[in-house]
């Protein structure tokens, strides 16, 4: 019985070949969106008892140093280090050679970090020297920067270009986006500037994720009257409030998606449809020959099943090559979109959608066939 | 006697299945004068269909001259014979095949419509012709609200517009009753007595060949002239 | 086309079934492309205004964007006093120091974005002569009131008309909403001493924007200005820092218009050789007796062409119609160049739904080429054969 329905797909490969093309291409843009709203959603690397604390009118402000010492005597919190985003200019203006960089106070910058993975030596070296920067392994590896090589950035959000020479190299297995930025001495910068004692964010370490509310609220209330009011959130939350930004562009991806999915249950379908109809005479042959309603619908219906599961297999396949080349093309322009891939959910919902497609398409023309009589369906064959 | 509107001379015609060769007519050679009705006829397979292609100038001999109105088609591409078979060739179908989305008068205008006619003289012509087919009351009915011999009609009507050279006929009683068919073969055998159209005509019914005056029998790729018919 | 036009288009009227569903898909993807095109088309037009090449920017020497560019006003006075500086109806140079600054705001679906404020005297708006309120009036220096582009004002519930808001350490009242033309629809502008004044920064402006009197002579000032050592300002014109800012942001959503358009094309072509290989494969019969009648094979190709391409045209503009209510819905996102929000209304121009159209067409000229092809290659024999 699924010798005929296969022999019936080979049959008409063209008609076979197309409407398998065309679902496989709808998944992969299926893939592709969801591969983008999932690694928009996603905050990778981020700890949930990390808190960002910041200036409350926005990111361009920042705060007094002298929140340092307050914030480290709050209860609960382990360890807390400035963070500076410098922005500055690597090479040229391209957007895949813009990569992070912090200024950053050394000693206790790995307090807060404590899964960065870097040898002893390297960072005691790091530590001592002013203007030395320490980088993750991926970017090391995307420059072929080596220990004791020197690097020029121009200052673009600062007016002040840096020199610096790199001392250390940290690897972050679990978050392989964070190992594309590079930390430097605070203190570098400060100077530069005149010691004007400025920190765009302070980062704390909490004791436990319990505590991040009570520390979040004290922190906002502890400032709340003085001449920097400060937002405080979780890493996670600062992470997202950057595509939140991005507004509802996320909306639009996902109407498209519908879209998408829409069009192609209407081509899958209407193939399908076809592929019935013209095979009307053969089923009532078939019935003649005693085969019984059963067994045409479990014929039709096997045969757009074998073409929405073969497209979509196709379809994440090629989705899951193509979304690991726009992830390297992406990452440096939106370096969340480093983290794209096709995750298991995503997969799953595309191979469901191609069964349900097979399903929708094939259950019409197979109760149309068996509904056939007999008699009609050989008048067609005369 | 003056040269024959048609002349086969040793036509031959090889079809090819896979490493098979299938002869299907072997050598013949027919002689059509103008102004004849002839029937061929001959069992399932025998070839006459194909002869009749040959003649159309749908199909190509593998070898031999076939020589209408004094050109041999044989030698002709096809870019020369879409408009050779425009100018000489009357076909008509044992289904018809009328296009089903247009009216009777604009299949019988769709020939036409590859000459350069004006409007009216189109106009003119088209009905002329389903006049003649005594369709004059049927002329804006689609195929499926009519008879199969209303039909074959409208087709032999489209067949006549373009006043061909010679009508060929595959089959057209083949799908039509007893009273239709003779309706049919009514309307031919007038065109070739009032008008002298030539006409060949491929059939089994015995009761259409009947009406030929020149009928040949085509077995095993051979032809074989049977008898000289009423008239 | 010797083949009558009523034959293509009744026959696709026939397999309606079919042609419908194959019209359907095709329109699906003409929608997204539209929507697409006119997301950047909005985008584009909200942050492009073209701007007047007599028209100098000045910024902080290295600064992209007037968001993370400040200097101290003393340069400001430096630059007022230069040569090729056209001067306003009193006599004043025609140079406007600005402020801009962000601040966190929420959107009406409670989301939150950077919004630009920019703190202006009144040269600000002899600059900018397609400045205009819309509602309410012009604000007053000094009493804490500012404007609000039109757009910002639908899509920031606290920036409505008449509302409060505290911005910085400051309260200041909406006194007006405006519309710029362009660029500064997505911004708050007040008076430069009460921005300044309310976020401590009295003493820095963000960019200056200079009039001269012809574009040489804004080249000129271009290169003094970068030639003096003591400002440490950069300066290019208007058009040029407008297109800049522009460009990366528009251009990710056309790149994201072509590549969906390309593929979900791609899945509508399949769809369309699908229903021509269907017609042309239930129609052998009556393309054999068009060939028997003395039809061209070009004919026949030309025909089922044309009846793929109507096919197209249809489901264009239908997908195009289905797109029109996009128009001038209004959205917001962030120009990551300059970090703050943008709001725009999508925009969908006749170059957009043309851009549609021709999708279509082309989608169903592609798909339906093949078929078309093989229906006028087959034997004439073979094609009377078929039922």
């Amino acid at each position: 019985m699924f010798q005929l329905s296969l022999k019936n797909l080979l049959r008409n490969k063209r008609r076979t070949f197309l409407t398998g093309a065309s679902v496989s291409l709808t998944l992969i843009l299926v893939c592709l969106l969801g591969a983008v709203l999932t690694a928009m959603e996603s905050a990778e690397g981020s700890a949930d008892n990390r808190i960002v604390v910041r200036s409350a009118i926005s990111l361009t402000f920042s705060l007094p140093e002298s929140y340092w010492q307050r914030l480290q005597q709050m209860d609960h919190v382990l360890a807390v280090t400035p963070l500076n985003w410098f922005g500055g200019i690597y090479k040229d203006e391209r957007p895949e050679n813009f990569f992070a960089q912090f200024s950053c106070d050394p000693q206790t910058l790995l307090d807060v970090w404590p899964e960065y993975q870097i040898p002893q030596d390297q960072v005691a070296t790091w530590r001592q020297e002013r203007n030395s920067f320490i980088c993750g392994q991926a970017l090391a590896d995307k420059y072929g920067w080596k220990i004791g090589d020197q690097i020029f950035i121009k200052g673009s959000i600062y007016p002040v270009d840096l020199t610096l020479t790199l001392r250390g190299i940290y690897t972050e297995p679990n978050a392989p986006s964070a190992e594309k930025s590079i930390y430097f001495h605070r203190k570098y910068l400060e100077e530069a500037l005149g010691n004007p004692g400025q920190v765009g964010t302070f980062f704390l370490r909490i004791d436990s994720p319990d505590n991040v509310g009570t520390v979040v609220q004290h922190a906002e209330a502890m400032f709340e009257n003085s001449e920097a009011q400060v937002r405080a959130e979780t890493e996670k939350a600062f992470s997202l409030s950057f595509l939140e930004m991005l507004g509802n562009i996320r909306m639009f991806l996902g109407a498209i998606g519908a879209a998408i999915v829409v069009s192609l249950l209407f081509i899958t379908a209407n193939t399908m449809a076809m592929a019935a109809r013209e095979r009307t005479s053969e089923v009532a042959v078939l019935k003649t020959l005693g085969f019984r309603q059963g067994h045409v619908v479990r014929l039709v219906m096997f045969e757009s099943l074998a073409v929405g599961l073969g497209g979509a297999l196709v379809g994440l396949g090629l989705a899951y090559v193509l979304v690991r080349g726009a992830a390297r093309g992406m990452e440096n322009v939106f370096p969340i979109f480093g983290t794209l891939a096709v995750t298991p959910p995503v997969a799953l919902l595309a191979l469901g959608l191609g069964i349900l497609i097979g399903l929708v398409s094939g259950g019409f023309p197979a109760w149309q066939a068996a509904r056939l009589s007999i008699v009609d369906g050989l008048r067609k064959l005369a | 006697m003056s040269d024959p509107l048609i002349q086969l001379r040793g036509v031959t015609k090889v079809y090819r299945r896979d490493q098979f060769e299938i002869p299907v007519l072997e050598g013949i050679d027919l002689d059509i004068a103008e102004g004849e009705f002839v029937a061929l006829m001959g069992p399932s397979g025998s070839g006459k269909s194909t002869l009749l292609n040959l003649m159309a100038g749908v199909d190509s001999p593998t070898s031999g001259r076939i020589v209408v109105a004094g050109s041999d088609i044989a030698q002709l591409g096809e870019g020369e014979l879409a408009p050779w078979r425009h100018r000489n060739v009357g076909f008509i179908f044992q289904f018809y095949n009328l296009i089903p989305v247009l009216t009777a008068r604009e299949n019988v205008e769709l020939p036409l419509k590859l000459a350069s006619l004006s409007r009216q003289d189109r106009r003119l012509k088209v009905e002329t012709a389903l006049e003649l087919v005594g369709l004059a009351d049927r002329m804006d009915h689609y195929p499926k609200q009519l008879s199969g011999g209303q039909k074959q009609r409208v087709a032999i009507a489209r067949a006549l517009v373009t006043a061909p050279t010679f009508l060929l006929a595959d089959e057209p009683t083949g799908d039509l009753d007893a009273a239709s068919a003779s309706d049919v073969l009514d309307l031919l055998g007038q065109l070739n007595q009032e008008f002298q159209k030539t006409t060949v005509m491929v059939t089994h019914d015995p009761r259409a060949a009947e009406r030929a005056r020149v009928l040949y029998h085509l077995e095993k790729g051979q032809l074989q002239r049977e008898h000289t018919g009423a008239v | 086309m010797q083949i009558p036009i009523k034959y293509n288009i009744r026959t696709l009227f026939v397999r309606r079934g079919n042609t419908l569903m194959t019209i359907a898909s095709i329109a699906f993807v003409v929608l997204v492309y539209v929507g697409v095109l006119s997301l950047a088309a909005g985008l584009r037009a909200s942050l492009g205004s073209k701007g007047d090449a007599a028209n100098v920017i000045v910024l902080r020497d290295g600064a992209r964007a007037e968001t993370e560019s400040y200097f101290e006003k003393d340069k400001f006075r430096i630059l007022s006093t230069l040569p090729g500086i056209a001067t306003g109806p009193s006599g004043e140079p025609l140079a406007s120091g600005e402020l801009v600054i962000l601040q966190i705001l929420k959107r009406s679906d409670g989301s939150e974005s950077n919004v630009a404020l920019r703190g202006v005297d009144e040269v600000a708006f002899l600059l900018r002569p397609a400045f205009k309120i819309v509602e309410g009036r012009q604000f007053r220096p000094g009493v804490g009131e500012i404007i609000v582009g039109r757009r910002l004002a639908e899509r920031f519930p606290g920036l409505a008309l008449g509302k409060q808001i505290k911005l910085g350490r400051l309260e200041f009242t909406v006194v007006g909403t405006f519309d710029s033309g362009g660029t500064f629809d997505s911004e708050v502008w007040g008076a430069s001493d009460d921005l300044g004044n309310a976020f401590r920064r009295e003493n820095t402006y963000s960019s200056v924007l200079v009039r001269t009197g012809s574009p040489d002579e804004a080249e000129a000032l271009i290169a003094q200005i970068e030639g003096d050592q003591r400002l440490k300002l950069s300066a290019e014109t208007e058009p040029a820092y407008f297109k800049e800012q522009t460009t990366a942001t528009s251009q990710q959503f056309v790149v994201l218009g072509n590549a969906l358009a390309i593929l979900m094309g791609f899945g509508a072509c399949f769809a369309a050789a699908n229903t021509m290989y269907s017609h042309v494969a239930a129609r052998a019969r009556e393309i054999g007796t068009l060939r028997a009648l003395g039809f061209r094979r070009r004919s026949i190709l030309g025909a089922f062409v044309f009846e793929a391409a109507i096919l197209g045209l249809v489901a264009g503009v239908i997908g195009v119609v289905l797109a029109l209510p996009l128009n001038g819905v209004s959205t917001g996102t962030t120009n990551f160049l300059t970090f703050s929000e943008v709001t725009f209304g999508l925009r969908t121009g006749p170059q957009e739904m043309i851009g549609g159209v021709l999708l279509a067409v082309l989608t169903g000229v592609i798909g339906g080429l093949p078929p078309a092809v093989s229906a006028a290659r087959r034997e004439i024999t073979a094609l009377l054969r078929e039922r």
